[in-house]
């Protein structure tokens, strides 16, 4: 009978309490100092000019802290995965937006050349889009 | 009744009354709370992927002017601001592990603490918003810098990273507010009792939705203060 498996709940408590793991507060802390020391790391990092590894870096320590909270403050690696599916589909449907999007606006001033005044500030080539020089 | 019903009953289970008359058991309440809130943060992070796909597509077209523009905010207090949305962070994690253990004074005491850091963020924002309006660095059209002398002149569409800076940091504050009211709102309930060791799935989802805010910070302290 499906009552028997919501019964036992996720945890398999055959009295379907409520059973999440809880850390140690020490390690919350350590979890703490981690992204405090990523943030000075990336502070530092922007105080040198390292060309297109600026972004890079900047988007890759971010993600890394991002890991560090979605993790263990918002229990994801001790949870079930289907809640770390859903924050994963969300972020690749960003990707596809994002990926989509700069194909058609860094891409607008090779194919229509000729449209409107407006130019490209990174080529200086024609483009559509945005503001007048 | 139905034989679901009574199936809970026949194993000597009582069901105590913050279980909905809905849910079989307190672990499958707790489950769908939790499902629900990671679908509204996936919602949230597609709402704020749009601003940061803006964002991409601005910074692409004039990345240099992104690099001027971004040298007006003030990396110190971006990062003075970024310790302490970590740090409620982990007062939050922390409110809810004690909650995990049934300890109401420590889950309230850092409960307050986390509401305090949100605060001090936001009077922190707010003297960086103050700031750039005395300086006319307005978003679009409004923007007519004032800068002090010796102070490199900005080029004229920076507007439009101040737009998209006014946009961001404002939606994001709009969410610490809003996180200020929830985790207040958790703060109240818990001092008068309504959690417990069994029953602290309120606790868990509101610090869920604090992180989420920590998060999206994390993504634009070095998007628009270090470029």
């Amino acid at each position: 009978m499906s009552a028997v498996a919501h019964e036992k709940g996720e945890s398999g408590n055959t009295r379907g309490a409520v059973r999440a793991y809880a850390a140690p507060s020490l390690f919350y802390v350590a979890v703490f100092v981690g992204l405090a020391a990523l943030t000075a790391l990336t502070v530092l990092q922007s105080t040198f000019d390292l060309g297109k590894l600026n972004m890079l870096l900047g988007v890759g320590i971010a993600t890394l802290k991002a890991l560090l909270v979605l993790g263990f403050f918002m229990h994801l690696a001790w949870d079930n995965k289907f809640y770390a599916y859903i924050v994963v589909t969300a972020i690749f449907f960003v990707g596809v937006f994002y990926t989509y999007t700069t194909n058609d606006t860094e891409k607008r001033g090779l194919r229509d050349p000729d449209q409107s005044g407006k130019i490209l500030p990174a080529t200086g080539a024609p483009a559509p889009g945005g503001f007048s020089p | 009744m139905s034989m679901e019903a009574t199936a809970a009953e026949h194993d000597g289970y009582a069901r105590p009354k913050w279980l909905a008359h809905h849910f079989y058991t307190p672990a499958q309440q707790f489950n769908t709370a939790k499902l629900g809130m990671w679908l509204f943060i996936a919602q949230e992070i597609l709402f704020f992927g749009a601003l940061f796909v803006a964002y991409g597509v601005y910074r692409n077209w004039y990345p240099e002017m992104f690099k001027l523009a971004s040298h007006q905010l003030d990396k110190t207090l971006g990062a003075a601001n970024t310790l302490v949305l970590l740090f409620s962070s982990l007062m939050a994690a922390l409110a809810v592990s004690a909650a995990q253990k049934g300890k109401r004074m420590a889950t309230g005491t850092y409960l307050l603490v986390t509401i305090a850091c949100a605060c001090v963020f936001l009077a922190i924002k707010f003297v960086e918003y103050k700031h750039k309006v005395d300086l006319g660095l307005l978003p679009g059209t409004h923007f007519e810098p004032n800068l002090p002398h010796g102070v490199p002149s900005l080029p004229a569409n920076s507007g439009s990273f101040f737009a998209l800076y006014f946009l961001m940091t404002g939606l994001h504050a709009l969410h610490v507010l809003v996180g200020i009211g929830v985790l207040t709102w958790i703060w109240i309930r818990n001092l008068r009792g309504a959690f417990s060791k069994e029953n602290y799935t309120a606790v868990f989802v509101a610090a869920l939705y604090w992180h989420f805010v920590d998060i999206v910070w994390i993504y634009l302290f070095p998007a628009l203060y270090l470029i």
